[in-house]
């Protein structure tokens, strides 16, 4: 059993990728923090016709867009006059095994049968586990399906006891683990074994086969109101939804749609702790997938997650538990909708997240998605961002030390070429200081250029038409210079 | 790990053998349950959420009353 230790299976983690997925991620990486994801998703070769063209051949999608007249009504008796927007679900839960994760398995499905794979296998708790054994049951596909099933005490959560029963009427082999990382590497070792396609929730077919959701949500609209919907709202967990619900709307040209990812606020329970497993009411859309997957997406189970919902969401919004349950219970009550518990649709629990009176935020594009990733990306190292000049004089060695600073980033405002000095009075007193070394020194601002910020002192300068990936690639390759030059 | 499958041999409760799980694979381990049960249920109602039907549809009624 040597060869399956865990050490020597994590360690086969690229191979074992590269060969149950198909997919080459190194070819994408562009520089250290960077790589092409648009170029990732479309070498896949599917564009949207030809996935709703394999959708509609597996009963997948063309939900009924459903407006929910008595709930709008509900909303306007506290809404301010004038507020109170139209709400529509997109019913999902009429997919073959009742949930949108149908559209994510069905491009899975078609891709590994294409290839002449044998089967696929999924590491999922949830819906999308069903959603795999269905789809692979059409395909005539082997299916495993590896669930986080039980807390150390052997407790069930009924919610996924209910999926290993439905993956099993499909068919499919169910493994069930507990909680923690026994997930992945008994993944790995399923995948090893079998030589199953990974149908992983985060590679390019995942997402692009979500990207019919919003080309439909986006149309129906149209067909029915004449125009498209002012407000989408997805539920966000790993980020999949959100992603390729954008991607849909866009594609269709629905450019303007404020995009709002939810999630329910689990503050303080963790997704991979055993002991709060059990503590929590919803298995997914939480906070302890959403906050870490959008800010680190490439958690994942593969190389490059492809649902990166920061690239897509123009608003993240929180509800509680309570708040869902209560919207669930509305939904049967007067629009008789029952929705729940196994088979919650993810759409409904969003209907409660936008006050009706809240004005819309506006329309942001982020240049640099994953610098607030910065802290997870550089762990054991520490950040310091200013807007002022603060810690430049006296104050910045104090600083530096008292924080155990590895980088200080400040913006030097400048009047006249008061920058210039600035820059050299930081640089001499870190020198002065001994500091200057352990340091990386960045000035930027509209009147900062490189070859000036290094003419004065600086590691690098970005002015105008520098990205926030810029400064980030720059201070990846400055600390593995540094790395490489302690090392060896 | 859980999984379940078909015993290759007979076998008794806490004894190791060898099983064929739905996917062919044969998987060894020790045996914990014969055709074990589906036993998850919906558990009770919550009777903090029974209300909210009652309460919503007065909501409503009371509105189109007045308008």
């Amino acid at each position: 059993m040597s060869t399956d230790s865990y050490k020597a299976i994590m360690d086969q983690k690229a191979g074992i990728m590269r060969s149950s997925i198909g997919i080459d991620y190194e070819k994408y990486t562009t520089g250290p923090l960077s790589f092409d994801y648009e170029a990732m998703l479309n070498d896949t070769g599917y564009d949207l016709d030809a996935i709703r063209d394999i959708q509609g051949r597996s009963a997948v999608g063309n939900t009924p867009l459903v407006e929910l007249r008595n709930l709008t009504e509900l909303v306007r008796t506290v809404s301010e006059p004038g507020k109170g927007a139209r709400l529509f679900v997109k019913d999902e839960a009429a997919n073959p095994s009742g949930s949108f994760k149908d559209r994510r398995a069905s491009l899975s499905a078609f891709e590994a049968k294409k290839k002449g794979y044998k089967g696929i296998a999924a590491a999922t708790s949830g819906n999308y586990g069903a959603a795999v054994a269905s789809q692979a049951a059409k395909a005539g596909l082997g299916c495993i399906i590896v669930q986080e099933a039980f807390d150390s005490h052997g407790i069930a959560q009924p919610e996924i006891a209910e999926k290993t029963r439905a993956c099993e009427a499909y068919g499919a082999e169910v493994v069930r683990l507990s909680v923690g990382t026994e997930l992945f590497y008994y993944f790995r070792i399923i995948l090893n074994e079998t030589g199953y396609f990974n149908a992983s929730l985060y590679t390019p077919y995942s997402i692009l086969g979500i990207e019919t959701l919003g080309y439909e949500l986006a149309m129906q609209a149209k067909a029915r109101e004449g125009r498209f919907p002012d407000v989408v709202m997805a539920t966000h967990a790993g980020g999949g939804n959100v992603t390729g619900t954008a991607r849909g709307l866009i594609k269709a040209g629905a450019s303007d749609t404020l995009m709002v990812a939810a999630s329910v606020d689990l503050a303080g329970l963790h997704m991979a702790s055993d002991r709060d497993f059990n503590r929590k009411s919803v298995t997914t859309d939480h906070t302890g997938f959403s906050v870490p997957f959008s800010t680190w997406p490439d958690r994942a189970d593969v190389p490059r997650n492809a649902a990166r919902s920061l690239r897509y969401m123009d608003r993240f919004v929180t509800v509680t538990q309570g708040e869902v349950f209560y919207m669930t219970e509305a939904l049967a009550a007067i629009e008789g909708m029952e929705r729940g518990p196994a088979g919650m649709p993810r759409e409904n629990i969003a209907l409660s997240t936008v006050p009706p009176t809240a004005p819309p935020a506006p329309k942001l594009w982020l240049d640099l998605p994953y610098a607030i990733a910065l802290r997870d990306l550089f762990e054991g190292y520490k950040f310091r961002a200013q807007q002022n000049t603060r810690y430049m004089e006296a104050d910045m060695a104090e600083a530096t030390i008292s924080h155990v600073l590895d980088t200080l980033i400040s913006t030097i405002i400048s009047h006249n070429d008061i920058h210039r000095v600035n820059m050299r009075r930081l640089h001499d007193l870190a020198v002065e200081r001994g500091i200057r070394d352990g340091l990386i020194l960045i000035a930027g601002g509209t009147q900062v250029n490189d070859a000036m910020a290094v003419e004065c002192g600086m590691d690098a300068g970005f002015g105008r038409g520098t990205k926030g990936k810029h400064v980030a690639s720059f201070i990846v390759g400055k600390m593995m210079d540094r790395e490489r030059g302690q090392t060896g | 790990m859980r999984v379940k499958g078909f015993l290759l041999h007979d076998a008794e409760k806490g004894r190791e053998d060898d099983t064929v799980t739905l996917s062919g694979r044969t998987v060894r381990g020790t045996l914990t349950g014969i055709n074990p049960e589906y036993a998850h249920m919906f558990g009770r109602p919550i009777p903090e959420l029974s209300p909210i039907a009652g309460e919503i549809r007065t909501i409503l009624r009371e509105r189109r009353k007045t308008s």
